[in-house]
């Protein structure tokens, strides 16, 4: 099951997101800082990290390069209030899944999500199969038949 | 130490090119520069029996006032004067006054600058306004990105909770009651959202966008606004009107500059609530001189503007405003920014009946060539 982890200092900004997703039938943990959010990463993993870029004890953008060198396969969702976030991110030269400016809403938070975890199956998809067709051309290799 | 400062601040006054006077509070002149003397024909002996009438006159819309009249009403504004010099020659100036205290008593220090061509009024009247106006802008910038912050984190739970809400009940008129808690949530949101492009934070580049989406987001800023002064709006923009190359926080200051004009105009008619008491705003689409232009026209039913002032309506801070909160930059502003489009303005106007302003801007600004940024 999908496993998602929400990072905001905003209380009705967690709560309101984590209901969403276990409604949407995922399972969802909400951290208020990034300290927090590291110590639940050591613990579980996670496909989809939606981070605020202003958090408190630690800088956004510090904790999104410690995700990306920690979990590289995590897809990242970053919301924020400041609409010069995205140049921000850009300048650091961060890969984000997609942007959430707030006022989050409902139907785009949703719909961010679902084309998140089809991005994310997709990902798993063609590594399982990558692997498979790898294991495969290591039994072709070893059993071609020879020629007439 | 302070008197050798003042002695020195002195010797810099009086070689400086500019008209120095110390005037106590009924506008005796108690010091005068060199400059001034020399030019004003005032020697030491006669100073003690002057006034600062005998050498400065202003004059406003055409009516001699007095000076001690405008010194004292404190404006800190460079004002508009006229010198008499020797000969009863008549030098353009500008003075600026700011009180003070010369030997222990109160006074008034006068600083008067020549200005024969308006070169000054253009560098230093102006382009103060014009600074101070950009400062303000830009504070209020500052305190609209701020402000979005706080209230976007707010909006984003009162609306997710009222969702929460509606997907656990069933109750449809409670389900009702949640969906106006978001539509109005989205509606904070969207002014906050214009207010903060409004405040400046906007892109520069010119994009194609259509003229209702311009004229819903300049009206979002007036909403209580008009509710309040009860002004109603009527708009006529027909929904196949060709989209617009433009900058789009420009056309939105032009479009609330006029409103703002137009507001004034229909409060100082009409006290309350009236029929007549509208604001009409249509666009429509144009072809001449194979250009294709939009034209929007901000109509009310307000004051007018007499013929006596029409001319001057677009020129700095020409105000009918004054001392209230108009700064005479409005007009001047927007016709800046409609000439920077390639595009003109004009105005029609009957006294106590309407005023129309029209704009007319090119589609494109350069012949259908490409959308690159001046």
């Amino acid at each position: 099951m999908t496993r998602v982890l929400i990072i905001d200092d905003e209380k009705c900004i967690r709560v309101t997101l984590r209901e969403f997703l276990i409604k949407m039938g995922f399972r969802a943990h909400t951290a208020c800082d990034g300290a927090s959010a590291l110590q639940l990463m050591e613990h579980y993993e996670f496909d989809i990290i939606i981070a605020d870029i202003f958090l408190p004890k630690m800088n956004g953008i510090n904790l999104i390069k410690k995700i990306h060198f920690a979990h590289p396969e995590c897809l990242l969702i970053v919301i924020s209030g400041e609409p010069t976030v995205r140049k921000m991110i850009g300048d650091v030269r961060l890969r984000i899944f997609d942007y959430l400016e707030k006022p989050v809403f409902p139907d785009r938070f949703k719909a961010t999500i679902y084309r998140a975890v089809q991005f994310r199956e997709r990902q798993m998809l063609l590594s399982a199969s990558q692997e498979q067709r790898s294991s495969c051309d290591d039994v072709k290799l070893y059993s071609l038949p020879k020629c007439a | 130490m302070i008197t050798e400062f003042r002695t020195c601040l002195m010797e810099v006054l009086d070689s400086a090119n500019l008209y120095f006077f110390i005037l106590d509070k009924s506008g005796a002149v108690l010091h005068i520069n060199h400059y001034a003397k020399e030019v004003l024909d005032a020697t030491n002996g006669e100073i003690s029996h002057k006034n600062i009438q005998d050498f400065v006159t202003i004059q406003d819309n055409h009516d001699p006032i007095s000076v001690m009249d405008k010194i004292l009403s404190e404006t800190n504004d460079y004002v508009r004067c006229n010198l008499i010099g020797k000969e009863k020659r008549i030098i353009p100036a500008l003075m600026k006054v700011t009180r003070g205290q010369w030997n222990d008593e109160d006074v008034i220090f006068a600083v008067v600058y020549d200005d024969p061509s308006g070169v000054l009024k253009t560098n230093l009247r102006q382009d103060y306004k014009i600074r101070v106006q950009e400062q303000r802008l830009q504070s209020i910038g500052t305190l609209a990105s701020g402000i979005a912050h706080e209230i976007n984190n707010p909006i984003t739970g009162i609306i997710n909770y009222a969702q929460l809400i509606s997907e656990r009940i069933r109750d449809s008129v409670a389900k009702e009651f949640c969906s106006e808690i978001i539509k109005e949530g989205d509606r904070i949101a969207n002014i906050v959202r214009n207010l903060l492009s409004y405040a400046g934070k906007g892109s520069e580049e010119y994009y194609l966008i259509s003229i209702s989406e311009i004229v819903s987001a300049a009206l979002s800023l007036f909403g209580s606004l008009f509710r309040k002064d009860q002004i109603e709006i009527k708009l006529y923009i027909p929904t196949d009107l060709a989209s617009l190359e433009c900058r789009q926080l420009q056309i939105e200051q032009v479009l609330v500059n006029l409103l703002t004009n137009a507001r004034n105009a229909l409060n100082r008619r009409y006290n309350g609530y009236h029929d007549n008491k509208i604001i009409i705003i249509s666009a429509q689409q144009i072809k001449e001189a194979n250009k294709i232009w939009i034209r929007m026209t901000v109509e009310d039913h307000g004051i007018g503007i007499p013929d006596k002032i029409r001319k001057q309506i677009f020129e700095p801070f020409f105000t009918t405003n004054a001392g209230k909160n108009g700064t005479g930059l409005g007009l001047f502003i927007t016709k800046h920014i409609v000439d920077k489009h390639k595009g003109r303005i004009y105005v029609e106007s009957e006294p106590n009946s309407y005023t129309k302003f029209h704009i007319d801007l090119p589609i494109q600004r350069m012949n259908g060539k490409s959308m690159t940024n001046q």
